[in-house]
């Protein structure tokens, strides 16, 4: 009981200070809109951004639901592939003369110029968000993780080569939790831009399903308040994931956060 | 073959390439020392102490030459986990706490098939000073501390030599002293053969059997001198006559290396 109302704390503490922070630019905003004459099919009120998400919030929570889900599944999709890729270069270094240049034209290709490819090569469906969401994934999250595997400190392998630990005793026990915090790092870079690669696939599928979708269609008919929710609404999810992703680092890498108390 | 032989290094050569030229580190070393015995190798900064060490732990390859750890290779030795290596760092997991980071050189390399039990982890934890801190995680603890769990996971699986790179050159005057004759504490208990490298004088003297001086010029063994003088050794043998004159000498040994 003592640990919820801990982890209760935690987290308001860390949410006082945002909130406070985006009360203030809501204030500052609505109060600009309203009394300094910003053209209202321009910048709506906040307010009325506000309510638009709460008078249609099944319909908002249905799509967010949809590019919340692409997103997750595209950044599990997109880390395990970066994950294991790297394992695989630290065993096998052709692996990595032969994959990472396909891997960095990739990472260089801006997503809106294979984007509508996805879509037309695997349909309007989930399947090409959660590839599009996947590939931005990648990249970052395999050479962080390889980052991690090989710098290791040589006052450690140098122990456990002394005493002939084997390759898959050094990558369990050593390498892989010596990574952890660039995998990590890694993360909180992707993970955002998991829900970016969702949205692109869905704005490509054009009206289908997903706040991408949403954006798509309003952007058509220049509705300003929808455009400016899905902004918030996907702003919100970012930040509710990052945040997850802080308290499960915090957890998992202790170690890292301690090295000063 | 005399049987009491540990190490026999026969005209050891290593070479290091650095920038296309071949650079010499150390030359033609012909070195035994005996089961049990403790040995320092002191020297200047660069002299190859470092070099040496690693060769004999098998984590460098020789150039030309040979090195015979109980009549076998080096690689042998560290398959069968017949030698611990302890250097500057105390390069433990900072994912585990202090028994997990001793308990993890037992799990590795677990064909060796010796049994060991939590006890003997406690055993050793008591004799190194560290009991009551198992639990801890190395960031809990302070430099000193740090240092004595390494040198526990090096003992904790037996290994009849252990090879000690500079292991108390991080560490304040007070706790090098307290590890110091805990390092011979350990010695006289566990019997391991000890090649031990620091640049500490009074240290090398105080420590081992024999003291050997490498030096960075000629890249071999300048000065090999026995010391004499009984065992157990304790701190109050530090300001005797005999000590003095053993700093003295291999002072002098060092001084004219340049």
């Amino acid at each position: 009981m003592l640990k919820i109302k801990d982890i209760l704390v935690d987290w308001i503490n860390l949410l006082i200070y945002p909130f406070l922070s985006f009360l203030l630019i809501f204030l500052i905003w609505e109060l600009s809109v309203n009394y300094i004459g910003v053209q209202k099919h321009l910048i709506p009120r906040p307010s009325e951004v506000v309510t638009n998400i709460f008078l249609n919030f099944g319909h908002f929570f249905l799509n967010s639901f949809y590019t919340f889900f692409e997103s997750l599944l595209g950044f599990i999709l997109g880390s395990a592939f970066g994950i294991l890729l790297a394992i695989l270069i630290l065993f096998n270094k052709n692996i990595e003369k032969t994959l990472l240049p396909a891997a960095v034209l990739l990472k260089v290709t801006p997503i809106i110029a294979y984007a509508p490819l996805l879509v037309i090569w695997f349909g309007f469906g989930i399947f090409p968000k959660i590839i599009i969401s996947a590939v931005v994934v990648f990249f970052p999250v395999l050479i962080n993780t390889l980052n991690g595997l090989q710098l290791v400190d040589k006052d450690i392998t140098d122990f456990f080569d002394s005493i002939s630990a084997s390759r898959s005793e050094m990558l369990f026990k050593i390498r892989i939790p010596n990574a952890f915090p660039y995998i990590f790092s890694a993360f909180r870079i992707t993970l955002p831009m998991a829900i970016v690669g969702a949205t692109i696939g869905e704005y490509f599928s054009g009206g289908d399903k997903g706040l991408g979708s949403l954006i798509f269609v309003a952007s058509y008919g220049l509705d300003v308040v929808t455009l400016f929710s899905c902004a918030l609404i996907l702003a919100i999810i970012s930040m509710i994931l990052i945040l997850c992703l802080n308290h499960i680092e915090k957890k998992i890498i202790k170690w890292q956060f301690q090295d000063h108390s | 073959m005399n049987l009491d032989l540990h190490i026999i290094t026969k005209e050891l050569c290593k070479n290091f390439t650095l920038n296309s030229n071949n650079q010499n580190v150390l030359k033609n070393i012909n070195f035994q020392s005996n089961r049990g015995e403790f040995v320092s190798v002191i020297g200047r900064s660069g002299s190859g102490k470092t070099t040496l060490l690693k060769l004999l732990a098998g984590l460098l390859n020789l150039s030309s030459g040979s090195i015979l750890i109980n009549n076998n290779t080096p690689e042998s030795a560290r398959n069968n986990k017949e030698l611990g290596f302890i250097s500057q760092n105390p390069a433990l997991l900072p994912w585990y706490n202090v028994f997990e980071n001793i308990n993890v050189a037992l799990k590795i390399n677990r064909k060796t098939n010796q049994i060991y039990d939590d006890e003997k982890i406690k055993d050793i934890l008591r004799f190194i000073k560290l009991e009551g801190i198992e639990n801890y995680y190395p960031y809990q603890i302070s430099g000193g501390m740090k240092q004595r769990v390494a040198i526990a996971r090096s003992i904790i699986y037996n290994p009849d030599l252990l090879i000690m790179d500079e292991p108390l050159s991080a560490l304040d005057e007070i706790t090098r002293e307290e590890i110091r004759y805990e390092i011979l504490g350990l010695h006289e208990k566990y019997n391991p053969t000890i090649i031990f490298s620091t640049h500490n004088i009074l240290e090398s003297v105080m420590l081992s059997d024999r003291v050997l001086v490498l030096s960075g010029k000629s890249k071999n063994f300048i000065e090999d001198i026995t010391i004499d003088l009984p065992r157990p050794r304790s701190s109050s043998l530090e300001d005797s006559l005999k000590v003095s004159n053993y700093v003295n000498r291999l002072k002098k040994t060092i001084y004219h290396d340049r």
